[in-house]
């Protein structure tokens, strides 16, 4: 079954994106197809390359990059909730003369629609909110 | 044509999800909704006959929550037979 | 197929940037032609209340946004009539093209789309 998941929590402030996780695992050890990976809201600083957690507890933001990079999954973060909370890419750090870019490899920043697209190819949209 | 509910935490998420239950749908507790298992005035107790309540193992084991029927704990492998097996998803948080 | 989708929005207007956000998807969804419902329950219903001036916060007036909905589609705003009732709010003071559903309704109601995004 064709799965989209969104994900609207951020890791420091919500079990959202690490309850994704392990939904996303469960998905694929199912044999499930998973067509669409969205992050809204504060679940786009899932996507930061530059949180740094002690290192006695798990990387939450690392753990779901080296998930999407191992399944080649289609993971989109929403461009205007990241600009507004400070995740970009290297295009939009150039695009608004910003000091660096943080989007982790792996994501694409697009625009809300990807989220509808997901829905409506999906036969499942599971939301883990924050 | 049944839905699964999932809710996080007890309060407005909890009970807007009893709202828009019907029979013959199912409640998942994830992450802090597990506490409403606690409440001395529960709103799973509003639930209309013929619902099914899920509590999610490691959330309620993270918590120091204990489960009993007749509510059943299940894990993520069963979380996602639960998408399958309902129409749809709502999740409410 | 032809599908319809129900945007559920649950927050207070200016506590954090969900119901701009829910606001959003509904208008993404109604701009790719799919008929599409908003619906408020909970603390969402706060952003019908009259007489918002957010210009002082600063944010956007939310309700403002609500009322040009029909410009983009969206010609009916629905309303869980118990979240008003909790919340004292009375169903008449609302503004025009607001549709209230009663506890009983709501299910049917949410069902009957296809697609529904929790806010």
């Amino acid at each position: 079954m064709k799965f989209a998941l969104a994900v609207y929590g951020a890791p420091a402030n919500s079990q959202a994106p690490q309850s994704a996780l392990h939904f996303a695992r469960a998905l694929v050890a199912g044999g499930h197809e998973i067509v669409r990976l969205f992050f809204y809201q504060d679940g786009v600083n899932t996507a930061t390359a530059i949180a740094q957690p002690p290192q006695d507890e798990s990387n939450l933001s690392e753990e779901w990059q080296q998930f999407v990079q191992a399944h080649n999954l289609d993971a989109v973060v929403c461009i205007a909730a990241a600009l507004r909370r400070g995740i970009v890419d290297q295009a939009e750090s150039d695009r608004y003369e910003l000091p660096g870019h943080n989007l982790r490899e792996g994501y694409e920043l697009s625009g809300l629609g990807q989220l509808l697209d997901g829905a409506l190819m999906a036969d499942r949209l599971i939301t883990f909110g924050a | 044509m049944s839905t699964l509910h999932t809710v996080n935490k007890p309060g407005q998420a909890m009970a807007l999800c009893v709202r828009a239950v019907v029979s013959g749908d199912s409640v998942l507790l994830i992450e802090d909704a597990v506490y409403e298992l606690l409440l001395p005035a529960s709103r799973l107790n509003a639930l209309p006959d013929g619902c099914s309540v899920y509590v999610m193992d490691i959330d309620a084991r993270a918590r120091g929550v204990v489960v009993s029927a007749p509510f059943e704990v299940i894990n993520y492998d069963r979380f996602v037979s639960l998408c399958v097996d309902n129409e749809k998803v709502l999740s409410w948080f | 197929m032809s599908h319809s989708v129900c945007v559920i929005s649950s927050r207070a207007p200016y506590s954090g940037q969900s119901a701009r956000e829910a606001l959003d998807t509904a208008l993404v969804s109604a701009s790719y032609d799919i008929e599409t419902s908003l619906l408020l329950m909970g603390d969402g219903v706060y952003q019908l209340l009259p007489g918002q001036e957010a210009g002082d916060i600063p944010r956007k007036n939310l309700a403002a946004m609500l009322q040009v909905l029909p410009l983009y589609g969206i010609d009916t705003i629905y309303v869980d009539q118990l979240s008003l009732e909790e919340r004292g709010i009375r169903s008449d003071a609302l503004q025009a093209g607001v549709t209230v559903l009663a506890g009983g309704e709501l299910p049917l109601f949410i069902q009957q789309h296809s697609r529904v995004f929790n806010f």
